[in-house]
């Protein structure tokens, strides 16, 4: 037991970007995507690794002093600094990555054969979701083995809900074959169901609406990430105080914060793509004659024009009710990333509704904002665990995300193994 | 002239364009086709290609935009097997007049 330790020891400490193309390069190659091919995969993942925390130490840097000055000024409570989807870089920096991948193909293999899911689990770079709600265990419980379960535990409750919400998507986005298992989707069209039922009652919102066409030709530039980025962060440097030159690079700090942080991501996902085509393609052969749903990624969601404006009018939104909510620490700048894929999520189960679909995201929002204020602390000893920030962590920062840090499903996980601490 | 354009156009840009767009990358370095550019785009950018021609528009999300060139629906890329994937790919080929240069 001590020397498997002390080798999972020398094995986080080697850092996250080399942990990550050693475990990819091993994990390709067992599956047959070949020996180049999985190398340059799993480089290609430690690179956008990499890429990913540059922005959060930019974030740290550059916008959350911004946001304290701000949150001083106006005497708020948000003292979280948000690093929205850098929790993406802890899905694979957690040395319980490779144990996942491995569970959730077995565990999702073995549900398809005995009828308890419709869902297909091959879209590897999905699992995240379910990495970062295992790491989160992993840090409160210091077992790997209860992180490991506890992440497979998610993406089995992602399968199940997507039973639940793929006839929908496929109807309404044209696509036939299609689930969409991630976390943050099935959560909240699951939430949409019952509250599409209410709304549906209500004389005269039922039938209110907004065409999507005008708010998107009115408003879309600011649906261009980097407008909206320099907006937000030109508003919090007047909230704070700062003189124009203050401002303007706060605005200029907050565009390249979300312009460049999904593509980092999207560099991480690049090098996983040998993984996935291997196990999509295993899996799928296994399973030529039943009718199952292959779980895709989130995004294909987001084509049609209801998504995108409904999107335009929450960001703002976002921004008022984070800052409204009593107790919230949270103030969404870089998770606002997450919110076109709620719309996405939201917009099959409204028909297209905008203002139906504005009210729902803004419900969601709400335990979205609490479970990431009350997982703030395990959410930052997180990335403490794995050896990113720990200066700063130690100064007294403290990290939180809508996506992964304020996921329901993985804030219920997280109170489960409490018990077993 | 410009080179031969696929343009394949996702709703995030993060995964399911870069899983279809890989496939057809390799696809067309496996028969040497030099002259096609694939290019990954986000729905917002589309309008930018508007007029373009020897172009092939390959979906991986719910478009309503008619852009007047030849469009396929891309899921397959994501879920379909080998056979399947092959096949779109043999009609984007078509598409774009490489069929016989294949060989």
């Amino acid at each position: 037991m001590h020397t498997i330790l002390s080798a999972l020891e020398w094995f986080v400490g080697l850092g996250s970007s080399v942990m990550i193309a050693i475990v990819l390069t091993v994990l390709g190659t067992a599956f047959g995507a070949g020996f180049t091919k999985s190398l340059r995969g799993g480089i290609i993942t430690g690179v956008g690794l990499a890429g990913l925390f540059l922005v959060v130490d930019l974030i740290l840097e550059a916008l959350a002093p911004a946001i304290n000055d701000m949150a001083t000024r106006l005497d708020l409570t948000l003292r979280l600094v948000d690093v929205g989807w850098a929790d993406a870089g802890l899905a694979w920096s957690w040395p319980g990555t490779a144990g996942v991948i491995l569970g959730i193909i077995a565990v999702n293999i073995l549900m398809v054969v005995l009828k308890l899911t419709k869902t297909l689990w091959t879209d590897v770079w999905s699992y995240w979701h379910g990495q970062v709600c295992g790491a989160f265990v992993w840090t409160l419980t210091g077992n790997l083995t209860y992180g490991i379960i506890a992440a497979v535990i998610y993406l089995v409750i992602g399968s199940l809900l997507s039973d639940i919400t793929a006839k929908r998507y496929q109807e309404y986005n044209d696509m036939p074959g299609i689930g969409v298992p991630c976390g943050p989707t099935v959560l909240a069209s699951v939430f949409a169901i019952p509250v599409v039922k209410v709304i549906n009652k209500i004389p005269g919102l039922n039938r209110i609406d907004a065409s999507p066409e005008a708010i998107k030709s009115r408003f879309g530039i600011f649906g261009e990430v980097a407008v909206l980025g320099a907006i937000i962060g030109s508003v919090i440097g007047i909230l704070a105080g700062y003189d124009i030159p203050g401002i303007l690079n706060v605005g200029m700090n907050v565009a390249v914060i979300m312009f460049i942080l999904p593509r980092m991501v999207s560099i991480i996902a690049e090098g996983l793509i040998p993984i996935t085509m291997k196990v999509s393609e295993f899996v799928r052969g296994r399973f030529k004659n039943r009718e199952l749903h292959v779980g895709v990624d989130c995004a294909v969601l987001l084509g049609h024009p209801s998504v995108m404006a409904s999107a335009l009018i929450m960001f703002p939104l976002s921004i008022f009710i984070a800052a409204a909510l009593p107790g919230n620490e949270l103030l969404p700048i870089a998770s606002l990333a997450l919110i076109p894929f709620f719309c996405g999520a939201v917009v099959p189960f409204t028909r297209g509704n905008v203002i139906h679909t504005v009210i729902i995201v803004s419900l969601l929002l709400v335990p979205y904002l609490y479970a990431a204020t009350n997982m703030s602390p395990i959410h930052t000893e997180t990335y403490a665990q794995v050896g990113m920030f720990e200066e700063q962590i130690e100064e007294g920062a403290m990290f939180g995300s809508f996506d992964m840090g304020g996921d329901p499903v993985s804030w219920l996980i997280n109170q489960g193994f409490r018990l077993f601490k | 002239m410009d080179n031969k354009l696929i343009l394949v156009v996702c709703g995030a840009g993060i995964n399911t364009s870069t899983m279809a767009s890989e496939f057809i990358k390799d696809e067309l370095a496996k028969r040497k086709i030099g002259n096609v550019d694939v290019k990954t785009i986000l729905i917002n950018d589309l309008q930018r290609y508007q007029g373009r021609e020897n172009m092939v528009i390959v979906f991986m999300t719910k478009v309503d935009t008619d852009m007047g060139v030849p469009s396929f629906q891309g899921l397959n890329f994501l879920i379909g097997d080998r056979e399947t994937k092959l096949e779109i790919f043999e009609n984007i080929l078509d598409a774009l007049g490489e069929k016989d240069g294949s060989s």
